[in-house]
């Protein structure tokens, strides 16, 4: 494998759009901006 | 990577369209709502702002000649700057989610109500994930050949509605608490003004010459640009249906009538419209793409786009669940959060290279000057 880090990146972003469509077929959409306000919230 | 530069009235349009792109349709409802007939200072306001946070951009990039902001993270801050390259690719994946799903709310509430928005997403992804992969020169080439198309047309709807034009709407003129209604509605600094951030992702293909007085004048525009659909709006429909509509712009237009036969005038502003998201989606997804590309070494744009393309898609759709948790965000977190990949985090690695250049003189930093753009110039 000639670049072992970029396959590990592009595998890790099919992985991550994988679970936000998988989350929204769910039925439980990841929101980040719930994430982000819990943060804002906490100060 | 990629080698190219771009011409001056390139990079101005890409400023432009960044900015101004898709915060002409959207924010005007908005700012109606809270500076009333006096809407039209707020964009004004939000655009001094936005020069100041572009000064505070350039003086950074300045002192990292031809780096993007993935790089100028990396050397300023080390192996802490990583994270900080990690939020802004977050940022501007969420900047193309963001203009992604404004296409979608706007293709289904104004045209297709039956289709799915994931429909609309994932077909002007695709065109905009070709054009990434085309490279910066066919988007560039692409926001030139529009662009002039879309604002004349812009200018032509504009002078035809002069006939609807009631001075009476906009007076009496600053009669309402201006400070106090720009605070209200201070998430304009974050949309549309912090987003031309995107555009130190593209300094190294700037022009060697001016490039930072056209970054400037794209802002400063494009806060004229708003300060003047708002005024118009205002003048056109009135503060109390301008403020209660959600594309206040396109039913002005779509009232439009000239002679009795020239009529339903909206359908050039869908296509203003569509055109300027398809460049702001295009631009933001060819940064996202090459920030990934550079922090990870991955030459090769294509493997990256393809994914984010599927990510985008999909934030598109859950970033936001409905147009009460999108006004929510709006007033309470969207300033805030926007000053942080706005402020925050440049004044933070500016601050780090000034101490880093104070007590470590010989550290092999290159030393570029402020003026000339972003390039040093010979």
């Amino acid at each position: 494998m000639k670049n072992k880090k970029g396959t590990e990146v592009i595998l890790f972003l099919y992985a991550l759009g994988i679970s936000v469509w998988l989350s929204i077929f769910l039925g439980k959409p990841l929101n980040p901006h719930h994430l982000i306000e819990w943060m804002f919230k906490q100060f | 990577m990629e080698q190219a530069i771009l011409s001056r009235w390139q990079f101005f349009l890409l400023t432009f369209n960044v900015t101004f792109g898709t915060a002409f349709f959207i924010r005007p409802g908005g700012l109606i709502a809270i500076g009333k007939q006096d809407a039209w200072v707020l964009p004004l306001i939000g655009g001094v702002a936005g020069l100041l946070m572009a000064l505070l951009w350039l003086g950074l990039a300045s002192l990292y000649p031809q780096k993007n902001i993935i790089e100028i993270c990396r050397e300023s801050a080390g192996k802490a700057g990583i994270f900080f390259a990690l939020l802004y690719i977050w940022y501007f994946i969420e900047i193309a989610s963001w203009v992604t799903r404004n296409l979608g709310d706007f293709m289904q509430v104004v045209l297709m109500p039956k289709t799915p928005k994931s429909v609309f997403h994932m077909m002007f992804l695709l065109v905009a994930a070709y054009a990434v992969i085309k490279g910066i020169n066919a988007i560039s080439r692409l926001s030139e050949f529009l662009s002039p198309i879309m604002y004349s047309v812009f200018l032509f709807v504009g002078v035809v509605l002069i006939r609807d034009w009631d001075t009476d709407k906009v007076k009496p003129i600053l009669d309402t608490e201006i400070w106090q209604s720009f605070w209200n509605s201070n998430s304009i600094i974050g949309f549309p003004f912090v987003e031309p951030i995107l555009l130190l992702m593209l300094f190294s293909y700037a022009p060697n010459k001016g490039g930072k007085r056209i970054f400037l004048l794209g802002i400063g525009l494009t806060a004229l640009a708003l300060s003047l659909v708002v005024f118009i709006t205002v003048g056109t429909i009135g503060i109390t249906r301008a403020s209660h509509l959600i594309y206040p712009i396109f039913t002005m237009i779509q009232e439009v009538q000239l002679a009795s036969f020239i009529e339903h005038m909206e359908a050039t502003i869908i296509i203003i419209w569509l055109f300027s998201i398809f460049i702001k989606l295009a631009i933001a997804l060819y940064c996202a793409t090459i920030a990934i590309c550079h922090l990870s070494g991955i030459p090769n744009r294509t493997g990256i786009v393809i994914p984010l393309s599927i990510l985008v898609a999909g934030l598109a759709l859950t970033i936001h669940t409905n147009v009460i948790e999108t006004m929510d965000w709006d007033k309470n977190y969207s300033f805030w959060y926007h000053i942080v990949f706005g402020i925050y985090i440049p004044a933070f690695l500016l601050l780090i290279t000034f101490v880093k250049r104070r007590f470590k003189k010989n550290n092999g930093l290159p030393h570029g000057k402020l003026g000339g753009g972003i390039r040093n110039e010979k």
